[in-house]
């Protein structure tokens, strides 16, 4: 009920923007689930193919649940000269997951992204919203622990 | 930005010289003089101002900026809206990012001119979701010039209105080309729509509608302030001014650069980015970005203008040069290229929903030597296609990088068909 209530709150927020809509509910709820896309067709009136279509055409909006922490690596021409495969090698010794692969505990997923802007800088990552550069497969471990960290500070 | 004797430092002058937090620093940078001289001004005067700059659109087709504004300016409308192109996703580019990450204040006076020029008051930064550090910088810009009363209601007491608001994006490549960032900013999908009608007669929300990239927008406050003749003397005759290359791949000194329009790739590559950072030699060029032309050594001595450029049937893109050297595979480029357009099609269209698709099809085959010799004669046809019947510049471009690779490069091509069969 209280679900409900915020989606319609979201709804009434955006005044029939569709987008900005669907990327709040995606920050308070993790994904879009089907629930929710039916809820909010019900709400605006817009039709759940429109909506739907919507959520699956941009890559930062997700139908399926996902890890709290999206590992997105640059894969642009510039990134791809400069070592990636190791970077991989790196995310799959540390968390065991291959691109488009969450870890068990939900905590990672591991995605490939475009171009990030940092070209001169690659190979370039981001963990949610903080952006790496220049990053080397040794860096992977320090990087990761951050996030690890943040939960015991949280806990 | 790349430390080089040849730099101009004209659009990127604030670009670590000031906090680009601070208001007050950008004010003692003569910031907010050009507002203040153009609200003294009548619109006509900017507009006029504008168009004999010269001054073209720098995120990749060139379009006479002045023009934009002229036709914007002439359509009566109730409402008009300012634009800023701030989604900047061409690989290899960083331009944008720089320019807003060094010099906010720049680009939010340069739209606030823009507004009054066209008669317009609200502008729009549609913004790239990933540029995290460029989208606080220009809150915060917006909120002190709000404070500062260089936005927002009767700004500098002149009577005139106008407010901005930032919009992100959320991940979409397609979403940089002008008429689906408007389907984008309305809430929906980004794919393009047909033109005409043109973006200055009804663009978002059906209303006149003036779109510019964000390295166009930050010449505006400096030639409003050093005139249009200052302008005219940088660059070439028809590609007046500077333009921003931002370098990455095999080079000694990677990074982003302002160069006058006009500028050789030897120059860049060799002068300002101290040439190949291995001991290989220069293999290929790919100039504009993933959408632009691989290009041979033999195009070293090029002059990058946008005219110059357009003679030979190139584009000078959004000023992004990737360099390879000997050693790197021009199949697997080819097929990195191929893997993004496929993957960032909207798939609004045929001819480019299915061409970016065969493409990375054929060149996978191609790269695991399991392709004959006509996979390449299917490339250059499907290529054709691409170009001729897509709907957005996407599709448009979307097989240069490829076809060119095998015009310059067909041995590589063919030694890899060659062996497969």
């Amino acid at each position: 009920m209280h679900k409900d209530l915020r989606i319609e709150e979201i709804a009434r927020l955006h005044r029939g923007n569709l987008l900005p809509m669907l990327k709040q509910l995606q920050t308070e709820f993790g994904y879009l689930q089907k629930q929710v896309l039916k809820k909010l067709a019900k709400e605006t009136g817009i039709p759940l193919s429109q909506i739907y279509a919507t959520a699956t055409f941009y890559s930062l909006l997700t139908t399926k649940e996902k890890g709290q922490y999206v590992i997105r690596i640059c894969e642009s021409p510039s990134c791809e000269l400069q070592d990636k495969e190791e970077i991989l090698t790196a995310i799959w010794e540390e968390l065991g997951i291959i691109p488009r692969e969450t870890t068990r505990d939900r905590k990672f997923s591991l995605e490939f992204s475009s171009c990030l802007g940092q070209c001169d800088k690659g190979p370039a990552l981001m963990v949610n919203g903080d952006t790496y550069t220049n990053v080397k497969p040794s860096d992977i471990g320090e990087i990761l622990s951050r996030y690890h960290l943040r939960e015991e500070v949280k806990q | 930005m790349i430390d080089s004797p040849l730099a101009l430092r004209n659009i990127t002058r604030n670009i670590d010289k000031i906090d680009p937090e601070s208001i007050e620093e950008y004010l003692k940078t003569d910031g907010y003089e050009a507002l203040k001289k153009t609200l003294t001004m009548k619109p006509k005067e900017i507009v006029s101002i504008i168009r004999d700059s010269g001054l073209r659109g720098r995120g990749g087709a060139g379009y006479p900026t002045g023009l934009k504004w002229y036709f914007a300016a002439n359509t009566q409308s109730d409402a008009k809206y300012v634009i800023c192109n701030a989604d900047e996703g061409e690989p290899g580019t960083f331009k944008d990012r720089i320019l807003m990450e060094g010099d906010p204040f720049s680009l939010i006076e340069a739209l606030t001119i823009a507004g009054y020029a066209i008669g317009s008051n609200k502008g729009y930064i549609y913004i790239r979701d990933e540029y995290r550090l460029s989208i606080r910088r220009l809150q915060n810009a917006i909120e002190k010039a709000q404070q500062s009363g260089y936005l927002g209601l009767n700004i500098l007491g002149s009577g005139f209105d106008f407010d901005l608001e930032i919009s992100i994006g959320a991940g979409s490549y397609v979403c940089g080309e002008e008429t689906a960032l408007f389907e984008s900013l309305e809430g929906k999908r980004g794919e393009p729509r047909i033109k005409p009608p043109y973006p200055t007669e009804s663009g978002l929300f059906g209303k006149p509608t003036v779109i510019n990239n964000v390295e166009t927008l930050v010449n505006i406050p400096l030639i409003v302030n050093r005139g249009a003749d200052w302008f005219k003397e940088i660059g070439t005759e028809c590609s007046p001014g500077t333009k921003i290359f931002t370098l990455s791949g095999d080079v000694a000194r990677p990074g982003a650069i302002e160069l006058p329009l006009g500028t050789t790739l030897r120059e860049l590559i060799y002068e300002v980015a101290g040439g190949i950072s291995s001991e290989e030699k220069l293999k290929m060029i790919q100039l504009g970005g993933a959408a632009g032309h691989c290009l041979s050594p033999d195009y070293l001595d090029i002059s990058l203008d946008f005219d110059s450029l357009a003679v030979k049937g190139l584009s000078l893109g959004s000023g992004a040069i990737l360099v390879l050297d000997e050693s790197r595979s021009i199949i697997k480029t080819a097929y990195s290229l191929a893997k993004f357009f496929c993957h960032e099609s909207c798939g609004q269209c045929t001819p480019c929903r299915e061409g970016t698709l065969q493409q990375k099809e054929i060149l996978g085959r191609i790269l695991s030597k399991k392709s004959s010799e006509k996979d390449l004669e299917l490339l250059e046809r499907l290529s054709v296609s691409m170009v001729q019947t897509s709907l957005c510049p996407l599709g448009q471009t979307a097989s240069l990088g490829i076809s060119s690779a095998i015009k310059h490069f067909k041995e590589e091509f063919l030694s890899y068909s060659e062996r497969g069969i």
